[in-house]
């Protein structure tokens, strides 16, 4: 008798098949559980969708060509930079977005950072990481415009009320990254250190911020862009930045040049991406490689592989 | 005159099945252990719970070392810190050892108290909080700048010294992750020679290494040994096993025997 005829087997070959499309299968499910949440959401009525179509059309007609004139000088105050492109709104609000941003996630980077060696169960008693845990869910539950928008009612209008606001949330979502990330680690750093009596902030500074540091940089550089995307909203609420412009382009119904605005904040958020994979470089093993640089795409051959080879292949030539 | 390092009386080790239990032996001062036996049967649990990593599960355990840098713990996998330089992680055994870095650290832990209660007494406008923050702000920066100025010392000194025992000053400033199975192997045990532990627990610590740098990491060990301090190590080829240990403690179902080779 085969093997195959064994109805035992046969169970266990089926079920062989289907554990090969697991992946499949579940993925399948839930796309089909999202479509029947959705469905009850909108009260069956996908009919919407057809007349989004035309929305969309004038939407797009209305927005392109983007208009680039916010990228030349505004008429007041008078233009004192040789370029003008330093005086246009777009350079002004993306400017104060980035300083926004930037001065939030090293504030909040640092309470994050504190926070999180609290949080993190493999370094701290149960009892305290809960707790850890509660505040940094309560500075998260909030989105950064309601906190901006808090901030507005108690200090008023302005740069700092971004500031706090966004410093807040990200305190609150970058120290759940960060402890995600510590507990994620390798136990056997932590047990050596901790065997020989190293005390907490020394096993933190000394141990988990070099072992994960690849992990925090690139939650950090994250975080900057997500803030600099954010800076976009809050400044719609009166917290300072280029979301302020957008804002009033949007209320007087100049699409054109919101959309242009909106090319610049993506560029902006292109460049930040481009620069954390620069800095995590530093910290996780893409750095030992040596990979042939964009750079040279444009040299001939032979210059290419001088840059990439150092003086090696000069020497073979010669 | 030899000192009794460890004591284990009626000790029973294992998570939540016991894998050795009634454990009755003692190591003194100079001596080298080695544990043998098969995978699974528990080495490992025995080391992690000298070490005060795992609880055990019944009788008690006396170690007589200093709390700080009184033992040495080379796990399995070495335990080393990848981004981070040879120096970096040589350093680390450097600290446990300083005297001076645990009261720096002390004190600084305690200034980090007193910043963040006297941050959340500006939100209570509590009078002195302005006073309390910078005060123990700048004993923060003081203690960090004192920190790292004696680590800076220490690596003139320990440090140097033990990296030179393993023939790793070449790549001092090189991250771990760059290093060959073999040379981390040998900052393991460099961190091991600047903590300068009175007793060392060595998981597998000669395992994956060519004869070569065995003796480079045996002869480095040894040092230490003959300045009094005690080794238990997990091995698994039983003639190195032989040839380095006094006492060879062999596992085997489920109880501990200790066979005395050679006085220490």
């Amino acid at each position: 008798m085969r093997d195959s005829e064994n109805p035992v087997d046969t169970y266990r070959g089926i079920l062989q098949i289907l554990k090969s499309f697991q992946v499949l299968i579940v993925l399948v499910a839930l796309t089909g559980l999202a479509i029947l949440v959705t469905n009850g959401l909108i009260n069956g009525d996908w009919g919407r969708l057809s007349g989004g179509w035309n929305n969309l059309t004038v939407f797009l007609s209305e927005s392109l060509p983007p208009d680039w004139s916010v990228t030349e000088p505004r008429s007041y105050p008078v233009c004192e930079e040789d370029i003008g492109f330093f005086c246009s709104i777009a350079f002004i609000g993306m400017m104060e977005t980035i300083k926004i941003a930037f001065a939030a996630t090293v504030f909040g980077f640092i309470g994050a950072i504190l926070l999180s060696s609290l949080a993190a169960r493999n370094l701290s008693p149960t009892w305290l990481s809960i707790l850890v845990r509660i505040l940094l869910s309560a500075m998260r539950s909030l989105p950064s415009l309601i906190w901006a928008i808090l901030f507005v009612i108690v200090i008023g209008f302005g740069p700092l009320s971004g500031i706090l606001a966004m410093t807040f949330y990200t305190i609150g979502y970058l120290g759940k990254l960060q402890y995600e990330a510590i507990e994620g680690m390798e136990s056997a750093p932590l047990e050596a250190s901790r065997a020989t009596g190293l005390s907490h902030p020394e096993i933190f500074t000394n141990v988990v911020i070099p072992q994960t540091s690849n992990h925090l940089l690139s939650q950090m550089m994250f975080m900057f862009e997500y803030n600099v995307r954010h800076g976009t909203v809050i400044g719609i609420v009166g917290a300072g930045g280029i979301g302020y412009f957008i804002n009033n382009y949007l209320n007087f119904l100049m699409y054109d040049k919101v959309f242009a605005l909106l090319i610049i904040i993506f560029v902006v958020v292109v460049i930040i991406d481009l620069l954390s994979m620069a800095v995590r470089s530093f910290v996780n093993e893409q750095g030992d490689v040596r990979r042939p640089s964009w750079l040279t795409v444009l040299l001939p051959a032979k210059h290419a592989a001088e840059i990439h080879h150092g003086s090696a292949v000069k020497d073979e030539s010669e | 005159m030899n000192q009794t390092l460890l004591e284990l009386q009626g000790l029973e080790v294992g998570y939540s099945e016991p894998l050795i239990h009634d454990i009755n032996l003692s190591i003194q001062s100079g001596e080298v252990i080695a544990i043998v036996g098969p995978s699974g049967i528990g080495k490992t649990t025995l080391l992690r719970t000298i070490a005060g990593l795992v609880r055990p599960l019944d009788g008690s355990i006396k170690i007589n070392v200093e709390k700080r840098g009184g033992l040495g713990y080379i796990p399995q996998k070495l335990g080393l810190v990848r981004h981070a330089s040879v120096e970096h992680n040589i350093a680390l055994g450097a600290i446990s050892s300083s005297k001076s870095m645990e009261k720096l650290s002390q004190i600084r832990t305690a200034s980090i108290a007193v910043f963040v209660f006297s941050i959340l007494g500006t939100f209570f406008q509590t009078p002195l909080s302005g006073v309390l923050i910078l005060l123990s702000g700048l004993i923060i920066l003081a203690s960090t700048v004192l920190s790292q100025w004696t680590l800076h010392q220490e690596k003139q000194t320990t440090v140097w010294d033990s990296m030179k025992a393993v023939k790793l000053t070449e790549k001092r400033y090189e991250p771990v992750r760059r290093l060959s199975g073999g040379q981390q192997r040998r900052v393991a045990t460099a961190r091991t020679l600047a903590q300068s532990p009175s007793l060392i627990v060595a998981d597998e610590f000669l395992s994956e290494l060519d004869d070569t740098n065995v003796d480079i990491v045996i002869e480095a060990m040894m040092q230490l040994i003959k300045s009094g301090s005690s080794l238990v190590m997990v091995e698994h080829n039983i003639r190195r096993a032989q040839k380095l240990a006094n006492k060879i403690w062999t596992v085997e179902d489920g109880k501990l025997h200790e066979e005395v080779i050679k006085d220490a």
